[in-house]
């Protein structure tokens, strides 16, 4: 009996000591993170020009994929914009591609996503500049790059949003909702 | 003599064609329609690549950080200061879609065209810019200027780099807000580079 009580004893306190340590969690208790890649290009590279305007328009897509989807995901957003350009003065950058209500399920854009404004598994993309989809980086150059960043938000709720939406619909929409995000860099000049 | 004039001819001629090649110097064009466009404002660091990593000098892998140096060219016509925007764009801040600032400087000065490794930590630098401050952890006091790159250990972050020239100085003081600094600048901006950066440890 008095074993079992000094065992029970040095468990309250094994498990006392396990608890006090608990709010210092190593990160590996942490779910991984949502992690962007691209089998096209390297973080960070030179985006290949057959996705991009040097190449017969419209270009093919450029695919991505993505790991560690956030527990509680209903849907993700995809953003790839050219951060080099500056609009009337303004903040706004140059959108090249914005897709929403991407399932939740999903894992990757595949390369050559048709540019039409609703896909069969009901991801929306926009209509911009003339454009349905993706639009391929095109930035003239030659003495700089333009920096094109992928960007994937994971969202905790889907958007009531139509195919009319602008890009400053969506992430206003999205504002307050994310759960994760990812970012895959490229660069480009013709 | 008729072969002399020819080649004087020709020689002018070709002097002409030279000089109508040479690009104008360091005044910039307007961005007017028509003419040529001026150079793109353009950052570069001499530590570390763009589309690179950054050395851990830099980061909270170090023990004591300092700034990473910082220059730039084609300083667009008409610009009054430059605002710096340092960011992880890996970060979800309370589900919104703010990232993470590492790094806000304003009026910084239209004539400078570099900041060199190792800024102090102030909130107002010599030559006037303005470093933005942030809290300080657990009640620590604030702190001023850099905050050094700090990913969750084995994950890679991307820090991008954002300069914009503007047409005005920022009417702000110590107290601004990244926030702030946005707004004012909203409007303003003639020029903007970027560089993308990595960061693991």
């Amino acid at each position: 009996m008095r074993v079992l009580t000094a065992l029970t004893v040095l468990g309250l306190f094994a498990a006392t000591a396990a608890m006090a340590q608990t709010p210092a969690a190593p990160p590996a208790n942490r779910p991984p993170p949502l992690v962007l890649t691209s089998p096209a290009y390297a973080d960070g590279g030179v985006i290949p020009d057959k996705y991009t305007q040097k190449a017969p328009q419209p270009s093919p897509s450029i695919p991505f994929a993505w790991t560690g989807t956030p527990a509680g995901t209903q849907s993700f957003v995809f953003v790839l914009h050219d951060l080099d350009v500056v609009t009337n003065k303004t903040l706004a950058d140059s959108l090249h591609w914005l897709a929403w209500n991407i399932p939740a399920t999903a894992t990757s854009l595949p390369e050559g996503v048709p540019n039409v404004a609703t896909l069969p598994d009901g991801t929306v993309q926009i209509t911009h500049r003339g454009t349905i989809g993706f639009v391929g980086p095109g930035w003239p150059g030659p003495t700089s790059y333009h920096h094109y960043v992928a960007e994937l938000f994971a969202l905790d709720t889907k958007l009531a949003l139509g195919t009319t939406a602008s890009r400053d619909d969506v992430m206003a929409a999205a504002n307050g909702h994310i759960l994760g995000r990812a970012a895959y860099e490229g660069r480009f000049h013709r | 003599m008729r072969r002399i004039t020819v080649s004087a001819c020709l020689l002018l001629a070709a002097m002409g064609a030279a000089l109508a090649q040479t690009p104008p110097p360091a005044a910039p064009a307007a961005p007017g329609r028509g003419g040529p466009r001026p150079p793109p404002l353009m950052l570069s660091s001499p530590a570390f690549q763009d589309g690179g990593m950054v050395p851990d000098k830099y980061t909270a892998a170090s023990t004591a950080p300092v700034t990473p140096p910082l220059a730039w060219t084609n300083t667009p016509a008409g610009t009054q200061s430059f605002v710096l925007i340092v960011h992880d764009v890996d970060v979800v801040m309370g589900r919104g879609l703010g990232d993470n600032p590492h790094w806000v400087v304003f009026n910084i000065p239209a004539t400078a065209t570099s900041l060199p490794e190792g800024l102090p930590a102030t909130a107002t630098l010599t030559d006037g810019s303005v470093q933005m401050g942030r809290p300080g952890r657990g009640g620590a006091p604030a702190t001023a200027g850099y905050f050094p790159f700090a990913p969750p250990p084995g994950f890679v972050h991307h820090y991008n780099f954002d300069l914009y020239a503007l047409d005005i100085k920022l009417p702000l003081d110590t107290s601004a807000s990244r926030a702030d600094v946005e707004k004012a600048m909203d409007g303003h901006v003639v020029g903007k580079a970027v560089m993308e950066t990595r960061f693991k440890r």
